[in-house]
């Protein structure tokens, strides 16, 4: 009895959760398009997001260039397949490891600091200050931040791709004896626009995931330290599942 | 000016508010007195519409602040918030300058800036630390920051959270005072919620008493010694016996 009363509450909170996230999707989508605009902060998150995450994503994207070249290299030669190196490595990246490494790592640099930034401003009564000085959090912190994820995902992940590729192909020329003309034109070639485009969808839709779910656990968070951490771990964590979910969903519908 | 009836307000179970009535008229200094955790901040808070409560009115120049105008309502208040709430990531001079910064009044950054210094000096700040960020100044200048940005835009009605909560007794008058010449020269009402009866004696020009989630007793500060309110007695007094109970 007690378990059948467990799983009845566990689902009770997890469909109010589910059903306040849709009530703050609305609320910002009502705020999205009413005066006033802050462009400057627009303009601070989109560096912050942007800008600021780059070195992380370059680094993530090339390494996994590089180790994805290795491993079809190493799949392929199992039945002479040795050459589809250059194919599967771009269209592995573009269309799956780019949009969904970077939105990941998205969701631990920037979901994290964007969560513990706005429970600190609540715990700190920085939210209510905001309040009071005839200013809506919700237009000033939450919009600002979670429009300059969906512009400047894709931009982040199209860097990721090319980097990515960029590693594949270090990897494919210097370790395993590709030639470097027929490898980029084996990459141009095989690519096709629903490729990228597909990635730059993923992208934008992982960047409104991660902005979203950083700025609700910051402002539904509990009072205290406590409460800031478990808005961090709790932002980071439903980011990641909502992604790699959104990802699931995404590649089906695009495929 | 200021009109609650029969407010109530609880959190899960726990009554904090179990019907506040009070009358505040425009121009006076009211300080609310009372134990910590009996509710002056939550009180504070239904009045400035940051915390819905659940039963009875509150009336702000004869409009009930649940059928608030977002846009306007909050442009007549200024509050200083217990640990000053500025914001870390913008200098002094633009957390004092916010509201005025943020509105739809066109104003200049320079103007702005020359605002913010005029409101420093007014609070005994010295406007080399315009440029500072919060993190580098200590909490009685933050305080006074505070205080500065609460009266930037001129409000009609100024709230006091705590004013002087974590600050050395001599800091403590300073903010006292600051906060008695602003009431006075602005000509502003203004609402404290305190429990240092020192601070009472200099803010207030009416006290009121809460205790139990209910006013015990409201009057002019000059009744307050000889209130005949055994409540208002222990707590002036700090004794550890009568009427008010000690568990918290």
């Amino acid at each position: 009895m007690i378990f059948i009363r467990r799983i009845g509450k566990t689902t009770l909170n997890a469909l109010s959760s589910i059903g306040r996230v849709f009530l703050f999707i609305i609320t910002i989508l009502k705020n999205l398009l009413t005066r006033p605009f802050y462009f400057k902060e627009l303009g601070h998150s989109l560096l912050n997001i942007g800008y600021f995450s780059l070195p992380v994503v370059g680094l993530t994207t090339f390494f996994t260039g590089g180790a994805l070249a290795l491993q079809i290299y190493a799949g392929g030669a199992r039945f002479n397949a040795e050459a589809v190196v250059p194919q599967i490595v771009a269209i592995g990246l573009v269309r799956e490891l780019g949009p969904v490494l970077v939105g990941l790592m998205i969701a631990a640099r920037v979901t994290s600091s964007i969560a513990a930034e706005i429970a600190t401003m609540k715990v700190t009564e920085q939210l209510n200050a905001l309040k009071t000085l005839s200013t809506d959090p919700i237009k000033y912190l939450v919009i600002p931040r979670v429009l300059a994820a969906v512009i400047v995902l894709p931009i982040l992940v199209c860097v990721g791709n090319t980097i990515g590729i960029f590693g594949g192909y270090m990897v494919s020329t210097r370790a395993l004896d590709f030639n470097w003309i027929s490898y980029l034109q084996s990459t141009v070639n095989f690519l096709e626009l629903s490729d990228i485009t597909s990635s730059l969808i993923k992208a934008s839709v992982f960047g409104g995931i991660a902005s979203l779910m950083g700025c609700y656990f910051g402002i539904h968070s509990g009072q205290g330290a406590r409460g800031v951490g478990e808005a961090t771990r709790s932002s980071v964590e439903a980011a990641a599942i909502f992604i790699l979910v959104a990802n699931f969903v995404l590649t089906g519908a695009l495929f | 000016m200021i009109l609650l009836e029969g407010v109530k307000k609880s959190f899960g179970n726990k009554q904090i508010l179990a019907g506040v009535d009070l009358n505040i008229n425009a121009g006076s200094s009211l300080v609310i007195i009372g134990r910590s955790g009996t509710g002056k901040s939550v009180l504070i808070k239904c009045i400035l519409a940051l915390e819905k409560y659940d039963e009875g009115k509150i009336h702000i120049k004869g409009v009930e602040n649940r059928n608030k105008n977002n846009k306007t309502f909050y442009d007549q208040f200024g509050m200083l918030f217990q640990g000053g709430a500025l914001f870390d990531s913008i200098p002094i001079w633009e957390n004092i300058s916010f509201r005025l910064l943020q509105s739809n009044q066109k104003i200049s950054r320079s103007d702005a800036k020359q605002i913010a210094s005029e409101k420093l000096k007014l609070v005994g700040l010295n406007t080399e630390i315009m440029d500072l960020h919060p993190s580098e100044l200590s909490g009685g200048m933050q305080k006074r920051v505070a205080l500065a940005r609460a009266i930037a835009g001129d409000p009609k009605i100024i709230f006091f959270d705590e004013p002087t909560t974590g600050l050395d007794p001599i800091m403590a008058n300073v903010i006292n005072r600051l906060i008695r010449k602003i009431v006075v020269e602005m000509g502003v009402t203004a609402i404290t919620i305190t429990h240092d009866i020192n601070s009472t004696r200099i803010i207030a020009d009416d006290v009121a008493m809460l205790d139990s989630g209910k006013i015990q007793w409201t009057g002019k500060i000059n009744q307050l010694d000889k209130s005949e309110n055994q409540m208002v007695d222990q707590f002036i007094n700090g004794l550890t016996e009568g009427p008010i109970s000690n568990n918290y």
